[in-house]
């Protein structure tokens, strides 16, 4: 197992000298298409990419966490209910602006992330993965009991946020906004000191102590940050659906979110977009297919075919992490023709 | 030539954006589309409440097969766009938002309360598309916050009502336990069944609560024992946790009268706890009588019943509610939709809310026997109290109540 | 009845609905014990036992005595080929990969049994004798009781397996060092196959319980959460660890659900698995081993 301190470094400087005209041009393409999309003028394309923006804010987070830092968490849908309630009873009581809640929002789910991380501290591996899924119930338990502040199991009822005075339309600009640039401070931060004891930290717990680094202050802040992350995705989700719900965080959401980085990729930004627009859209893009198939076949094939959904998405988690651990990242970069770079690169804890 | 991550993603968004809204086009485009009349069916079929999913679908198909070979409605077919929404908030909403897009959609079904909740707000400010839930919370009369969605069934208040009032007219005074599920099916009743049973000078001795899963459900049934009440109230539960409850009580000799509540109250499922369900009562919005009926709607939905081969318990003469739910809904949309074609309005959610709820009376063809029913507040409360038979080879089941009204009995 | 003797009833009741707690939990215990695999799928292969026992004795109109060997041996067959072909391939993996691999699993078998059972609520037959025991006055229902002494009657023999046998000294000496273990001519494989084996089986026994209560549908896996607890607590690598940790949870599960309410119980167990992790990581009862900093 090598050290991907090591071997990151020279991969992104290949990156940066091999075509970055191309890449530029190329993101270029994707802002006027990310930009263009509303002129679709179709709620349900619009609603979607709103819905994959806000995943891949709390994929980049449970990637943060569990792909860069090593630690498992199974409890990350409970860190966006920590910022949809938070982000929720603000914009009902105090009346406050999204970007505040927003922030507050993180901050609390930042706090509460804390807290769960504290048997990090001392365990690793499927302890730490127990002690997760305790925090993944116990807030769950909070949202449905703590009835007078969270509504119980009716939840709360929001408001509509209007963004720019755009509806639907600017809430998707924002949320992508938000996205992108949550993504940027992710890939900058693996730049940084403070990133890369993320990735010294699960590679080698002592080694990173030899290196000087403070493995308590990295491990508590990795697992803060991603629920930060999760914090502000649920801020966005109860605000765009205008509707905060016991039911919106169980483990379901939890092993989705995780799903969804395996899909993608561990350890990578691309991979957490990929993986969460991936895991957003299959159950739709499964509903056409099905849709097509009913109409040129004349039968309906929901009754048999809706249990399918259930065996692909566990095939495909197992089939990923058999033969293609790096997810679609893996794929992308083999068609790029750096399979032996990746070879070399380790394996994630 | 090398692959360019920003190029690739760009290009794939692309072809999916264009391969995704060229149907969408040919649908604006497509004048029959106007012939047809489209309506959003999202269900169960996978989830927490999956064991729900084949029942609703069956009866979806079979009620719209149904209208479709009777002309329709006034001759217009019916083309139901049903899918599966995993009962996931998210997924439901892109359901619905899909619906919209295609365009046409003139009803949307709803599967269940944090759906109802969800797509409530933004189709109360833009879409404005009649709903029906398929779940029975109460808050669903609120009017305000769900001006377009309709509930053909009575809400669990109004079951508990019917329930307490039944219980009151039978021996006044009476004990009741409460045992209801820890979930928001199980908690929704609680408050106003409590005061209700208070108004009623009913003593209520017990309130249990029990996970929706559970190891073991003895404290339950010892509770039970104690409290030794004339009736007990079972709610918020399907074929979980209560048969056993159930049994475990008959063996530490309760003696007390069950009452369950809709879900619970599946024929098939009460046939299988054998003896020791025999007696219990259910409360159930629909009449599931079919063996024998003497309404012609409830004769064809027996034929349908005898047809479904794939169910893995046979028809035993009796539906169940999620499959009649549907046949109900479909019951209601043809005469509130078939009203409208009348009257030459287009068939929008305010249109079809306004006949619907001003329609004196909803034939129902025999789902609520010869009961004339209608909207009050959005939903329907009407409901019928059952009497299971249930001995090692034998199983029926009789009307213990006519159909009541609720807070008319 | 006053307040102790009702104390006492229900304490006994608990103590023995920890069975039905310890025949699930050691299924987790005896597969991490010999290769590190926390199943979080688990709860899918109770499941499919469960499934299994309606197939036949239901479906195919055999009688139980026929569908409970049946049940128990198609669970361990079915449990030998995920470890085969699921877990094998990926040994020395890290845990992540692990663990996702179980989630994975669960879903796939959750996916299956629906597409060959339906996802409606099936009733499966009692195995168990409803006949209830009386321990002085107190009545103990049939199906706790004999779940205690089927719990008891194999917990004991296995950790006595473990402890004497050969084949035992075997896992115990795979699952401490697997390469020393190689060295001296043990066969790991053979090793792993086997706990996987007797997992599957007690975890049908355990699903046959809980499919009883429940009611059998593909979502009875998750079932296996308030199980967790219970492994967590005892120490995942200590089989009588889990036995005392069984009974414990088991009681305060009932004194719980008696006293606070139901809703309680989705909550303090997972407390005390916090706390135990914060402060005992390795259990109560566990063995020091532990992946720690």
């Amino acid at each position: 197992m090598t050290n991907a301190v090591q071997t990151g470094r020279p991969t992104l400087l290949r990156t940066k000298r091999q075509g970055s005209l191309a890449a530029a041009a190329g993101w270029v393409v994707v802002a006027v298409l990310v930009i263009a999309f509303p002129a679709l003028h179709n709620v349900y394309f619009l609603y979607l990419a709103t819905l994959v923006a806000i995943n891949v804010i709390g994929a980049t987070g449970l990637n943060l966490t569990v792909g860069y830092a090593g630690i498992l968490s199974i409890g990350h849908s409970a860190f966006m209910g920590v910022g949809a309630y938070v982000g929720a009873l603000m914009m009902l009581y105090l009346g406050t602006p999204l970007l505040l809640n927003i922030v507050v929002g993180a901050l609390a789910a930042f706090l509460v992330g804390l807290v769960f991380a504290i048997p990090a501290l001392r365990i690793k591996g499927v302890f730490l993965a127990v002690a997760t899924l305790a925090a993944q119930f116990m807030l769950y338990f909070i949202f449905r009991q703590w009835g007078a502040v969270t509504g119980g199991d009716r939840g709360l009822t929001l408001p509509v946020t209007n963004i720019f005075g755009l509806g639907d339309v600017g809430f998707y600009y924002f949320t992508v906004l938000l996205a992108a640039l949550l993504c940027l401070f992710c890939r900058n931060l693996f730049r940084t000191r403070v990133g890369r004891a993320f990735i010294a930290v699960r590679e080698r717990d002592y080694a990173a102590t030899v290196l000087g680094i403070d493995v308590v202050r990295t491990k508590l802040l990795a697992f803060g940050l991603g629920a930060a992350y999760a914090g502000v995705a649920g801020v966005l989700n109860s605000m765009y659906l205008r509707v905060v719900n016991p039911e919106q965080f169980t483990l379901t959401v939890s092993i989705f979110f995780l799903a969804a980085i395996i899909v993608g990729g561990r350890a990578s930004i691309l991979g957490s977009i990929l993986g969460a627009a991936f895991m957003t859209l299959m159950p739709e893009a499964l509903r056409l297919l099905l849709d097509a198939g009913g109409a040129a076949t004349g039968r309906d094939l929901i009754a048999v075919t809706s249990p399918l959904r259930e065996l692909v998405f566990g095939v495909m988690i197992v089939a990923f992490l058999m033969f293609e651990p790096r997810g679609l990242m893996g794929f992308y970069e083999r068609l790029r023709g750096r399979a032996e770079v990746l070879g070399a690169e380790a394996e994630v804890h | 030539m090398k692959w360019n991550i920003p190029i690739a993603i760009a290009g794939v968004a692309m072809a999916g954006a264009l391969l995704a809204a060229a149907p969408g086009i040919a649908d604006d485009s497509a004048p029959a589309a106007k012939d047809k009349l489209i309506w959003s069916i999202p269900l169960p079929m996978t989830g927490p409440l999956a064991y729900n999913g084949n029942l609703f679908y069956t009866g979806w198909k079979d009620a719209i097969d149904y209208l479709n070979k009777n002309g329709g409605i006034r001759g217009h077919q019916i083309d139901a766009r049903i899918y599966d929404d995993q009962y996931d908030v998210n997924v439901a909403v892109a359901g619905f938002k899909k619906a919209v897009a295609d365009g046409g959609v003139v009803f949307a079904s709803v599967d269940g309360t944090a759906a109802v909740r969800a797509i409530s707000p933004v189709n109360n400010d833009q879409y404005k598309i009649l709903t029906a839930n398929i779940g029975n919370t109460s808050d669903q009369t609120d009017q305000t916050k769900y001006p377009y969605n309709l509930l053909v069934m009575p809400t669990y208040d109004d079951m508990f009502q019917m329930v307490l009032k039944y219980i009151q007219e039978k021996k006044p005074g009476a004990s009741i336990a409460l045992v209801t599920s820890d979930s928001e099916f199980g908690n929704d009743p609680l408050p106003h069944g409590l005061q209700t049973a208070k108004q009623l000078g009913l003593n209520v001795v017990l309130q249990e609560t029990t996970g929706m899963t559970g190891v073991d459900v003895t404290p339950t049934a010892i509770k039970l024992r104690n409290a030794n009440a004339d009736y007990v109230i079972v709610h918020g539960y399907a074929a979980n946790v209560w048969p056993e409850v159930l049994k475990l009580a008959r063996e530490y000799g309760v003696k007390s009268q069950f009452i369950v509540t809709i879900v619970a109250g599946d024929p098939d499922l009460i046939k299988n706890i054998g003896p020791a369900a025999d007696g219990v009562l259910a409360v159930e919005p629909f009449n599931l009588i079919h063996a024998g009926s003497k309404y012609p709607l409830m004769q064809t939905m027996e034929t349908y019943l005898k047809n479904w081969t794939s169910k893995p318990t046979p028809y035993i003469g009796y539906s169940t509610l999620a499959y009649s739910t549907p046949w109900a809904i479909a019951q209601m949309l043809n005469q509130v939709m078939g009203k409208a074609i009348d009257d030459g309005t287009p068939l929008t959610g305010d249109n079809l809310i306004k006949i619907a709820k001003s329609m004196p009376e909803i034939d129902m063809g025999g789902l609520y026997g010869d009961r004339k029913v209608h909207f009050e507040d959005s939903r329907i409360p009407y409901g019928i109290i059952y009497r299971f038979h249930v001995t090692d080879t034998d199983f029926s089941m009789t009307p213990e109540t006519d159909f009541m009204q609720v807070g008319d009995q | 009845m006053d307040v102790l003797s009702q104390f006492v009833e229900y304490s006994v009741i608990g103590i023995a609905s920890g069975g039905i707690y310890i025949l699930a939990a050691l299924g987790f215990v005896v597969v991490y014990k010999a290769s590190n695999v926390f199943n979080f799928a688990l709860g899918e292969m109770m499941m499919m036992g469960a499934y299994f026992f309606f197939g036949v004795v239901v479906q195919l109109h055999f009688g139980t005595l026929v569908g409970l060997p049946i049940a128990l041996i198609g669970s361990a067959v079915l449990a030998m080929l995920i470890e085969r072909f699921l877990l094998r391939p990926m040994l020395g993996r890290p845990v992540i990969v692990l663990v996702m691999i179980t989630f994975g699993l669960g879903s796939i078998l959750r996916g299956l049994a629906a597409i060959v059972w339906t996802s409606d609520v099936l009733t499966i037959p009692d195995f168990l004798p409803r006949q209830p025991l009386f321990i002085g006055s107190i009545l103990v229902p049939g199906k706790l009781a004999w779940g205690f002494i089927v719990a008891m009657v194999i917990s004991l023999s296995f950790i006595a397996y473990y402890r004497f046998s050969r084949a035992g000294i075997a896992l115990r000496a795979t699952s401490s060092d697997l390469t020393t273990a190689e060295g001296l001519g043990i066969d790991a494989r053979r090793a792993f196959a086997q706990t996987w084996a007797i997992s599957g089986a007690l975890s049908a026994t355990a699903g046959l319980i809980l499919a009883s209560i429940n009611g059998l549908t593909p979502q009875l896996g998750g079932v296996v959460i308030d199980i967790i607890a219970v492994v967590f607590l005892g120490g995942i690598s200590s089989v009588g660890g889990v036995v005392i940790a069984g009974l414990f949870i088991g009681w305060l599960e009932t004194i719980l659900g008696a006293y606070l309410g139901a809703n309680w119980q989705s909550f303090l167990p997972f407390l005390v698995v916090l706390l135990v992790m914060m402060f005992r990581p390795r259990g109560l009862f566990g063995e020091k081993r532990i992946e720690r900093i």
